[in-house]
C-alpha cells in the first residue's frame, strides 16, 4: 500500500512522496558541532559532598560505638528513669544474683544489682546510681542505619555484589573485547530499582538514603551503558572509579547489619 | 512495605491501612539512560543525544520558522536543553520535552520579530533564492498547513524519518503520527494540485 510507504518507507513506493522527498532534501538537517558551556558540578556536587560527609559520620559512629564497649560508663539514674534503664548500685558490696529487668524482653542488655538495704524498698526506688553491665550490641543502632529499610538494604547488597563482580572481571586475556554482558544486564536491572528507591527516598525527604543511592547511580549507569563488547580500557576506567569511590565498603556497611538482622 | 506507590512520575501517598500495591518497574529506554548520564555531567552522553535528536528539532523548527534561521535556533534549543536538563522529571519523556522546547523557541522567535514583518519577507526571499525554487515553494505550502500536519510532514519528507521514528522522537503516539501524515499528505496534494493517491 502507498500509505505504508508514507508511514515507514515499506511497501510500494509512492512516486509523489518520493519526488517530494528528493526535492525537499535540500532542507535536510546537516550535522553541526554543538559548543556547550561546561556544566558546573559535573562531578563535584553538593550531593556527593553530603554523601562523603555521611560516610565519615558513619565511620565516626562506628568508632565511637566500638570504643564505648571498653569504657563502662557511669550513668546517674533519676527517679523518673525509664523502666528499662540499666541500673546497678554503686556500693561495691557483695552482690547477689541480680534480677534481670524482664520488661524489655530477652534482649535486654543490662542487669540490675542493688545494695541489700535498698532492696527492701523496692528495686526501682532504691537504685539511684547505675552502671552499665555487658551491653548487648544486637539492639544497638549504628548511626545512619535507621535511614535504610530492608528493601533498600537488600538493594544495596545486590549492588555491592554486582560491583564486586564487575571488579573481578578479568582483563588478563589478550582479547580486545571484554565479556561483561552479565554485569551490564544486571546493572540495568539494579539501576531501574535504584532510580525508584532514590526517588522514593527523595519523596520521603530521606536525604542520607537519597545521597547514597545517588552516588551509586553513576557507576551503575557506566556499567549499563557499556557497549556490547567493551574494550579493556573502558572496563578498567569503570573499575578505577569504583575503586576510587570506595563505595563497595560503604554499601556493605549499610546493608549487611540490616539484612542480617532481618534474616 | 513501601508506603509510596509510584505511577510513572507521580507519587501517591498510600495510607498504611490500605492494601499496598507493588510499584511497577519502570522500563528505561537506551535514550533514557543517556539522558540520566547527561544529567550527571557526561558530555559524551549529551553529544549522543544531540546527534540523535537534532534532526527532529531541526524539523520542528523548520515547520515554523524561515529556513535561514533554523540552524541557529537548533543550537539555541540544545543550549536550553543542556541548561535545564536537571528539571526534566521523566527521563523517558525526553523527546517530547525537547520538541516542546523547540516549539516554544519558534514561538519566541516570532514574538520577538513581530514588529519587523519585513524581515520575514527577506527570509522567505533568501530561502527561495538559495535553494531550489520548487523546493522553496513546496516548503512554503507545507509551512502554511495546520501545525500538527506540517511538523509531521517535514519530519517525514525533509528529515527522512519514518513514522515510528517520528513518534519515538517527538513523544507522540504512533497512531497520531500516522493520522497526521495521512491527512497532511492529502491536504498537501490538494494545495499543490497533485492527484490524490489512491
Amino acid at each position: 500500500m502507498k500509505d505504508d510507504y508514507l508511514w515507514d518507507g515499506t511497501g510500494d513506493p509512492d512516486p509523489e512522496v518520493e519526488r517530494l522527498e528528493q526535492m525537499l532534501s535540500v532542507y535536510k538537517y546537516q550535522p553541526k558541532k554543538l559548543d556547550l558551556p561546561a556544566r558546573p558540578g559535573a562531578w563535584f556536587s553538593p550531593r556527593l559532598a553530603a554523601a562523603a560527609a555521611l560516610i565519615l559520620m558513619a565511620v565516626a559512629g562506628l568508632w565511637v560505638f566500638i570504643n564505648r564497649d571498653n569504657q563502662a560508663p557511669q550513668i546517674v539514674a533519676t527517679d523518673n528513669a525509664p523502666v528499662d534503664s540499666p541500673v546497678v548500685a554503686p556500693d561495691a558490696g557483695p552482690q547477689e544474683a541480680p534480677p534481670t529487668l524482664g520488661a524489655s524482653g530477652p534482649n535486654t542488655p543490662y542487669k540490675w544489682s542493688v545494695p541489700s538495704q535498698d532492696r527492701n524498698r523496692g528495686a526501682r526506688r532504691a537504685a539511684k546510681r547505675v552502671e552499665r553491665v555487658e551491653p548487648d550490641t544486637t539492639d544497638e543502632t549504628v548511626e545512619g542505619l535507621a535511614y535504610f529499610d530492608l528493601e533498600t538494604a537488600k538493594h544495596l547488597e545486590k549492588a555491592q555484589m554486582l560491583l564486586r563482580s564487575f571488579k573481578n572481571v578479568s582483563l588478563d586475556s589478550n582479547d580486545y573485547a571484554v565479556e561483561a554482558s552479565y554485569e551490564k544486564e544486571r546493572s540495568r536491572t539494579i539501576l531501574q530499582k535504584n532510580v525508584l528507591l532514590r526517588r522514593n527516598a527523595e519523596a520521603k525527604g530521606n536525604l542520607p538514603a537519597e545521597e547514597l543511592l545517588g552516588s551509586l547511580e553513576p557507576l551503575l549507569l557506566d556499567i549499563a551503558n557499556l557497549p556490547e563488547k567493551p574494550s579493556q580500557e573502558e572496563v578498567r576506567s569503570v573499575k578505577e572509579r569504583i575503586q576510587k569511590t570506595e563505595i563497595i565498603a560503604t554499601l556493605q556497611i549499610y546493608s549487611a547489619p540490616i539484612v542480617a538482622r532481618n534474616d | 512495605m513501601s508506603e509510596i506507590e509510584m505511577t510513572g512520575e507521580l507519587f501517591f501517598l498510600v495510607r498504611q491501612d490500605q492494601p499496598a500495591v507493588a510499584p511497577p518497574v519502570t522500563e528505561f529506554s537506551a535514550d533514557a539512560l543517556l539522558v540520566e548520564s547527561a544529567r550527571r555531567g557526561d558530555q559524551e552522553a549529551f553529544a549522543r543525544l544531540y546527534k540523535l535528536y537534532a534532526p527532529m528539532v531541526h524539523g520542528v523548527l523548520l515547520a515554523r520558522v524561515p529556513w535561514a534561521e533554523v540552524d541557529d535556533l537548533v543550537q539555541d534549543v540544545f543550549l536550553t536543553v543542556h541548561k535545564r536538563l536537571e528539571t526534566l522529571r521523566d527521563i523517558n519523556a525526553f523527546g517530547g520535552w525537547v520538541a516542546m522546547i523547540a516549539r516554544n523557541r519558534a514561538m519566541d522567535f516570532h514574538r520577538r520579530s513581530r514588529k519587523t514583518e519585513e524581515r520575514h519577507e527577506e527570509f522567505a526571499e533568501q530561502t527561495r533564492s538559495e535553494a531550489n525554487a520548487d523546493a522553496a515553494r513546496v516548503l512554503v505550502v507545507i509551512q502554511d498547513l495546520p501545525e500538527a500536519y506540517r511538523e509531521t510532514l517535514i519530519l517525514r519528507l525533509v528529515e527522512g524519518m519514518t513514522g515510528p521514528e517520528i513518534a519515538e522522537r517527538t513523544g507522540l503516539t504512533p497512531a497520531s503520527v500516522r493520522v497526521n501524515l495521512h491527512r497532511g499528505m492529502k491536504l498537501l496534494r490538494e494545495k499543490l494540485g497533485l492527484e490524490a493517491a489512491s
